[in-house]
């Protein structure tokens, strides 16, 4: 990255307002999460393909969201973002099963691989009461 | 609230010719349809087979996995597949997997 393409990303970072989304884990859901993680990055000051990279990653938590939190039935998939000028994080959390239902590989193998190569950092971990699961990943501005 | 994409399928066979044209986000809600429409062409007679992404405006693991399985099919099964790829944007999830080697791409 040469010193004026650093410069303009750092002029066009921004902190949108933090966003917060109360959806239900299925599939078409997924899809609501991630154009609206994608508009919240655009805001926030990122590229087209920056974007592609955020809502590919975005969707592959909610996408595990649907498929492991809540066995045959469904339930609660919040979606949160924040951005500070330096970067933006965005978290998944159910109520679900919690973390092992996850440990499964095959569709979730590779959905982890992809938010893994995409981010810049990846949390996983039980949600704020100790139910559930949350996925925290951050995107350098 | 926000609205779902578009996202439409479509299925031409003429002779051995087919052609799936895809428009929209490929992901966890649409692949399934993906497998419906190639099935059809298949059962229409088709054996030289486009799958035509141009208009995909997103894909998925389960859109990826979706392509792996047709391209396996075809192999198994001793029919052509060629994909025509996505826009940049779409075309992350292949680049980053390495399926962008691996799976027939062609240019339109």
């Amino acid at each position: 990255v040469n010193q004026s393409a650093t410069e303009s990303a750092s002029h066009a970072a921004r902190s949108p307002r933090d966003l917060l989304l109360e959806l239900t884990g299925v599939p078409e859901d997924v899809a609501r999460a991630r154009h609206a993680v994608g508009r919240f990055a655009l805001e926030a000051g990122l590229d087209h393909l920056e974007i592609g990279a955020v809502e590919l990653a975005v969707g592959e938590a909610c996408a595990n969201v649907v498929r492991h939190a809540y066995g045959p039935s469904t339930g609660a998939m919040i979606v949160d973002a924040t951005a500070d000028g330096e970067r933006m994080q965005v978290s998944i959390r159910d109520d679900g099963a919690g973390i092992r239902s996850r440990i499964s590989g095959g569709a979730t193998g590779l959905g982890t691989a992809i938010m893994i190569a995409l981010c810049d950092t990846l949390e996983v971990g039980a949600g704020p009461d100790g139910r559930g699961t949350r996925v925290t990943m951050t995107f350098a501005l | 609230m926000v609205k779902p994409s578009k996202f439409e399928i479509t299925v031409q066979v003429s002779g051995d010719e087919g052609r799936v044209t895809v428009e929209g986000d490929l992901d966890m809600a649409t692949a399934p349809r993906l497998d419906g429409a190639l099935q059809e062409a298949l059962q229409l007679g088709a054996r030289q087979v486009t799958v035509d992404l141009g208009a995909v405006t997103f894909v998925d693991s389960s859109g990826l996995r979706a392509l792996i399985a047709m391209h396996r099919q075809s192999q198994d099964d001793d029919w052509e597949l060629r994909i025509l790829r996505p826009g940049e944007g779409a075309f992350t999830v292949f680049q980053i997997s390495g399926a962008d080697q691996a799976l027939p791409f062609a240019e339109g």
